[in-house]
This record gives structure tokens, sequence and C-alpha cells, in this order.
């Protein structure tokens, strides 16, 4: 009876340290890990805009956000679309200069490799914001929410400034 | 006396090493950054509008002048553009004040007047932007020689524009000297102004 009862507890002390064993790899299992860093806009005035042709209530003013996007994550991601409060549409662009001739790119959704990092800077990548709401100011912050395919959405703040 | 003779030699080839030191420094002082356009070319003229008052090239006549070939939709390569001749004119100084910066869209469908002159003030009090017809845009891009493009996107932007992005530089005389490729920074600029300052 005593040796059955020492049997016992030893398969239920095993069958337990196999439970906890799992549920430690599920807590870090392998996936993406988004980081976006070092945000800032191109100051803007929009007093001259006027409707953007054809889309009364849109501004034709643009500008452009710049930032790093790490993904230190073991599997890869995708950002798939932007938004902003300031703009009434933002969309993922990638500037191209080839023998002096500048050229730039709409991109549907732009991919996040593992272990990568992603800069966007003037001549390059850029997250471009459509109809403009108001100034942006030297100084001012500005808010933009990045959403990816696997991760949950990054909101981040950028400061503008001048040129 | 043959110490004499070694002491002369040495002083000799050292002096003649100071001078072809200094020589290569002069020549690098006057040689230019930018593409050269050698002869100079007559630099075309032009009437275009701004936001106060159409603007002739030939106004400007005794001033350096910089012509930026771009569009106000651009929120990346233009501004990035602008904001290098805004450098280039402040790390100047007062001599900047000989410099005219003339931006003309290559976007007259959508640029009107008013929006390239707040947009060109923007990067400098003094810069002037500048739009006409689209027959005028043609012939002035057509005379220095600018390939602009439309190309049509699902957006609400309708459409972007491919162009030339090189800086035209003009001297006091009304003469086509330079292309700045759109690589150059504003401390190679401010090396070509300076040159063509002092000629």
């Amino acid at each position: 009876m005593k040796k059955n009862l020492e049997l016992g507890g030893k398969w239920i002390g095993l069958i337990v340290i196999s439970v906890l064993l799992t549920c430690a790899g599920c807590t870090s299992s392998p996936g993406p890990k988004i980081q976006v860093t070092g945000a800032w806009v191109r100051a803007v005035n929009t007093q001259q805009a006027t409707s953007m042709p054809g889309m009364p209530g849109m501004t034709d003013a643009t500008s452009a956000v710049y930032l790093t996007i790490q993904n230190t994550g073991s599997q890869a991601d995708r950002l798939v679309s932007v938004t902003s409060a300031v703009a009434q549409s933002v969309e993922i662009h990638q500037s191209q200069v080839q023998n002096n001739v500048a050229s730039m790119q709409k991109l549907d959704n732009l991919a996040l490799p593992a272990k990568s990092t992603i800069q966007f800077q003037p001549g390059g990548y850029h997250l471009m914001l459509i109809g403009v709401k108001r100034n942006l100011n030297p100084g001012d912050k500005i808010t933009v929410n990045l959403q990816f395919d696997k991760s949950a959405p990054i909101l981040i703040e950028a400061e503008v400034r001048g040129p | 006396m043959q110490r004499k003779i070694v002491w002369g030699l040495a002083v000799f080839f050292i002096l003649a090493l100071a001078g072809l030191v200094a020589h290569r420094q002069v020549q690098a002082n006057n040689t230019f950054n930018g593409t050269v356009l050698n002869p100079p070319v007559p630099a075309a003229d032009f009437v275009l509008a701004s936001d106060h008052e159409d603007i002739h090239l030939s106004d400007f006549r005794g001033k350096i002048v910089l012509l930026y070939f771009g569009y106000t939709y651009c929120p990346d390569v233009c501004p990035l553009t602008l904001g290098k001749l805004a450098q280039t004119v402040q790390g100047l100084g007062s001599p900047a004040q000989d410099i005219q910066v003339i931006f003309i869209s290559v976007d007259p469908e959508r640029d009107t007047p008013q929006k390239l002159g707040q947009y060109a003030r923007g990067f400098a009090p003094g810069f002037i932007g500048v739009t006409g017809t689209p027959q005028a845009i043609a012939s002035v891009t057509h005379n220095y020689g600018i390939f602009y493009q439309k190309t049509n996107i699902q957006s609400p932007t309708n459409y972007l524009i491919t162009h030339t992005s090189v800086v035209v530089v003009i001297d006091r005389k009304g003469q086509w000297r330079l292309l700045w490729p759109e690589d150059l920074q504003p401390p190679a600029m401010i090396h070509d102004i300076k040159i063509l300052e002092r000629q």
C-alpha cells in the first residue's frame, strides 16, 4: 500500500512538472516582436490648402512621417495599415532616386522580416500623410497608429520638425 | 661646403613640396563639386506666376539663381532638397542675399501660385514658388532638361509625379554654370557658390 502511494506520488509529480514545462513553453512561444522608435514628421502649413480635386472635404496638404521599426522576434510580420487623427489618409510609400530621377511608389504593405530593422528616412520609406487637417508646427506632437498582420497595433507619438 | 650644399638642397625640396601642396589647395578651392557646363550656356529666360506677380528669370540678373523642379504634393524628396537649399543659404551668411531660389512646379494642374508661395517660403523667407500653364511648364522643363511624368495610383492623391531632381545653378551674368545632383550636400553647395561669387 505504502509502495503504491509512493509510485502514485511520483507519477503525479512527473505529470505536474510536464504540465508546468509545457505552460512555460507557451508563454515564450516564437513570434514577431515589433518596436517602433525615433518617429518624427515634417512641418506643414495648411493655410493655402484647398480641397483635393474630386474629393470635397479632403485637403490637399501632405506630409511625411519617418521612424524606425524593429522586429526582434523570430517570426516575420507585415505593416498593413496606418492611421492618424491629423490626416484623412495615411499611406506607406517608398521614394527612389535613380540617375537623379525621383519617383515614389505606394506600397500596400511592408514586410518586416524576423530579426530586422527597417529605417523610414528622407529619400526612402516614409508614411505619407494625405489630407492633413491642420498646421503641423515644429515642436508639436502627433499620434500615429500602426497596424500589423500578426502583432498588436502600436500607437506612437511623432515630433514635428521644421525643414 | 658639402654640408651647405646638403642644407641648400633640403630647403629647396621643402619649399618645392610646400609650393606643390599650396597649388593643389588652390586648385581644390576652385574646383566645382557639381556637374560643370563647359562652355556655360545662356540660361533660357521664362515667365511664370508667383503668388505676387509674374516672375521673369531675367529679373534676377546680378544674383546667383538656383532652380529646383518639383511639386507640393511630394512629401519627401522635394522637401528634402529644398531643405538642403535652405541650409546652404543659411550657411552662406550675409552673401545669401545674392542668392535666389526658385521652386518651379511640374504639377500645374494642382499647384496654385498661392500654394507654391507659401510652400516655398516655408523653407526660407526669400524662396519663390512659381507655376504656369502646362505649356509654359513643358517649355521651361524642356529648356533645362527636366523630365517629369504622372503616375496614376489608387489613392486620394490620384497621381504622383516622377521628376528629375537636380538643382540648376545660374551665375550673376545669367549663364547656366552647374547642375547639382540629388545627393549633393550643403557644404559642397556652399563651396560651389563661393567659387561663383569670386568670379
